[in-house]
């Protein structure tokens, strides 16, 4: 037996010298690769901003042992183009922060990995610091959750918000926003807001525990805007994801965070099957002057795909194709993608009016937990009458190892993360600030017709559809749940419904359920009593 | 063994007119090595409490699993839940089961920590981890290593298919290889689906524990 064992470890050693490694000759030359020489600072520029301590990676990658002592790992998750994760393949636009290894330096690493491992001069590493364990240095401000939310180890998907009081004596501008979740694990994904109404601070608690359940603070909101003469709608700060990487907003842009305001963020917990506690941290960094120009969300489909008609059958794929013409000249700054589960690719590809396409963002293998906003080296600009082409792939087969149900189900839009969802967002200025409002039309203009769309498709294909999707295209009871809807049909600005204003094939189900005094009008008290009749979420 | 006969001192194209016939004959050995009594029989195990155990000095015991783990490695720490589980159910059945630590820069405080965030309730082995896995050749964490009395490795891989891959994480599994494999011990004595390639974090040899 031991010299059975013997032998095959000879034997091996043997192959490997002829089969892995360079021959005998190069293998002893000086120009082997080391560690200190060509290893440390691939690993340092491309893994250690994660791979630290208190970061999210699950080990740390800084030393000579941390990364002798996975190299056969790292070697591995590399080959399979797991790790640095990196999810857009297209490369005719450069984007900022490309964490993707060259040609050459995972050829280093495999040869690295596979001749032992060597050292080299590690006097001559010079170890990244992270002094103030932010990935974009020291914040100008960092604000602590109050309390500490207990996510359980088992159970459904959590919709919580959490208030931020962050009340600044003066008007400040935000350049870039980084989150320290406490239980990284089980944060699906987390949206900024900010409040200038002081409406979330009241509910904060209620309930015992840190935050409140849900979507309430924004309806709360609608309902206080519907009241007032200046609006106060909660505005976006965008959100973050896991893998995301904070990047500064470029140029002098920058989002504005108003005096005496209170960041508001609504989380999404998945539990992890291990009991977490989360108490997050987000910093900011700002600067003083206003910005020239306002990012605008181009999102195609829009409402992460609810008017999509997305409605995957069990066993099939579906793909769904969106398109959105660009109203003015635009240059884009950023990009992202949402979806669930099922979604194995989505792109967005612009056709400019001379023909000419662009490949904004391709992910050929889309992954839930690495979803990132993807920032442009350099602004792209595309001219007014530029085609976006978003398409989203779906498979509900049992060959998608991500698919939440086995045997698969059937899945539709949904908001639980075993639904689906669907969009790319390209983030943009207008090329001329003057043309701002009328992308922001063209934007508007886009989702009414998407519903209206939704609507009519809904009719046509009743022959051929079993039953309606669970939760798919067509229950507007919901949508006036959502902030900013309401005001977005009432085309003529009277702070109510008519009975035209609502997209045809919708306006039975909706004025049935809405209309308390057969007026073929909705007004924001009917819509107040629909919401809180639904469970004002 | 032809593959033994062979001399080092032979030129070296001789060897390489012979390589893949090296390469076949090292699979070959492999195998029957572990088709063979191993010395899984006669090993002293050493839990991290400090009691010693022979996995087959009980007469009732009909194999014993041993689950190569690392504190750091994710997906080995996805498994720990039905680790738990499954140590419940099979231990009444006579199936011993061992928690081989094969981290890197183990200290006992670290896997100290780890036995009680993830509720590990087998024992855990840390001594002389890494030489435990070179003997019945596991390569990764998490990977199961099921040995019958006779010391014949029956079953060595996945302990089922949550993972597709690196980041391919199912809901739930849908396969049950280990599971499946001991029940099949149990009730036949032999087992279908002898192997299965695991997925997870590889064991870091130090060129010591090569020896």
């Amino acid at each position: 037996m031991k010299t059975n064992t013997t032998y095959q470890w000879i034997l091996l050693a043997v192959a490997g010298i002829f089969l892995i490694s360079p021959p005998p000759t190069r293998a002893v030359e000086p120009s082997a690769v080391t560690f200190a020489g060509d290893i440390a600072k691939i690993v340092h520029r491309k893994c250690t901003m994660c791979h630290r301590a208190g970061q999210s990676a699950p080990f740390e990658l800084v030393s000579y042992e941390d990364v002798r002592d996975r190299g056969a790992t790292i070697e591995a998750v590399i080959h399979d183009d797991y790790m640095p994760p990196w999810k857009p393949v297209n490369d005719n636009v450069q984007f900022a922060n490309d964490r993707r290894l060259t040609v050459k330096e995972r050829r280093l690493i495999s040869q690295w990995v596979n001749s032992g491992m060597a050292a080299g001069d590690l006097d001559t590493v010079t170890v990244p610091s992270f002094p103030d364990g932010w990935s974009l240095g020291k914040p100008d401000l960092v604000v602590q959750m109050n309390g500490e939310f207990k996510v359980p180890a088992t159970g459904p998907d959590i919709y919580r918000s959490f208030v931020f009081p962050v009340s600044l004596p003066d008007d400040k501008w935000i350049k870039a926003i980084e989150l320290k979740p406490s239980a990284r694990g089980v944060v699906h994904h987390a949206l900024f807001f900010v409040d200038t109404s002081g409406e979330a601070r009241k509910n904060d608690g209620k309930d015992g525990r840190p935050g409140f359940s849900g979507m309430s603070f924004l309806s709360n909101n609608q309902r206080s805007r519907s009241r007032t003469s200046s609006p106060r709608r909660p505005t976006s700060l965008g959100g973050y994801v896991p893998g995301a990487t904070p990047n500064r907003l470029p140029g002098d842009l920058a989002l504005h965070l108003p005096k005496g305001s209170d960041i508001v963020m609504q989380t999404h917990f998945h539990p992890s099957g291990k009991s977490e506690l989360e108490s997050s941290q987000i910093a900011f960094y700002f600067t003083d002057k206003p910005p020239s120009q306002k990012l605008v969300p181009i999102q195609v489909p829009p409402l992460f795909g609810r008017f999509a008609g997305i409605d995957v059958r069990p066993g099939k794929s579906q793909e769904i194709r969106k398109s959105f013409t660009l109203p003015v000249d635009i240059q884009g700054i950023q990009i992202s993608g949402h979806a669930h589960y099922l979604c194995r690719e989505m792109d967005l590809q612009a056709t400019l009016p001379d023909g000419n396409q662009l490949d904004l963002l391709c992910i050929d293998d889309w992954d839930l937990d690495w979803q990132d906003q993807y920032q442009f080296k350099q602004p792209v600009s595309l001219p007014e009458g530029t085609r976006l082409d978003v398409r989203l792939l779906y498979d509900n087969s049992e060959d998608n190892p991500e698919n939440p149900y086995s045997p698969p189900k059937r899945i539709a839009w949904g908001r639980e993360s075993t639904d689906e969802m669907g969009s790319i967002t390209l983030h943009a200025i207008a090329k001329n600030e003057s043309d701002r409002p009328a992308l922001e039309r063209g934007i508007r203009t886009h989702l009414i017709k998407s519903i209206r769309e939704a609507g009519s498709s809904k009719i046509s294909s009743a022959t051929d559809t079993p039953k309606p999707p669970a939760r798919g295209a067509g229950d507007l009871r919901l949508l006036l749940q959502r902030p900013g809807l309401f005001s977005r049909l009432d085309v003529n600005k009277n702070e109510q419904l008519e009975w035209s204003e609502v997209p045809e094939t919708f306006r039975k189900r909706v004025f049935d359920d809405a209309d308390l005094n057969h007026d073929k009008v909705i007004d924001q008290s009917e819509a107040k009593q629909l919401r809180d009749r639904l469970g004002g979420r | 063994m032809p593959a033994a006969k062979l001399s080092l001192s032979q030129t070296p194209q001789l060897i390489l007119a012979f390589v893949s016939l090296l390469l076949s004959s090292a699979q070959v050995l492999a195998e029957t090595d572990r088709d063979a009594a191993s010395p899984v029989t006669s090993l002293t195990l050493l839990d991290i409490e400090g009691n010693s155990y022979q996995p087959f000095q009980n007469e009732k015991t009909k194999a014993c699993v041993l689950v190569f783990v690392s504190t750091d490695c994710p997906i080995a720490n996805a498994f720990q839940p039905e680790l738990r589980s499954f140590h419940q159910m099979y231990a009444g059945k006579g199936i011993d089961c061992y928690m081989i630590y094969c981290a890197p820069r183990m200290t006992v405080a670290k896997v100290t920590r780890h036995i009680n965030q993830y509720e590990v309730e087998m024992p855990a082995v840390v001594t002389d981890s890494h030489k435990i896995a070179k003997m019945v050749g596991a390569t990764v964490t998490p990977e199961a290593v099921l040995v019958n009395r006779s010391g014949a490795v029956c079953y060595r891989g996945l302990i089922n298919n949550l993972y597709a891959g690196f980041g391919k994480k199912r809901q739930q599994a849908t396969k049950h290889y280990l599971r499946d494999a001991c029940d099949e011990l149990i009730k036949n004595g032999t087992v279908t689906t002898t192997s299965t390639k695991p997925i997870g974090c590889f064991i870091h040899f130090s060129p010591s524990a090569h020896q």
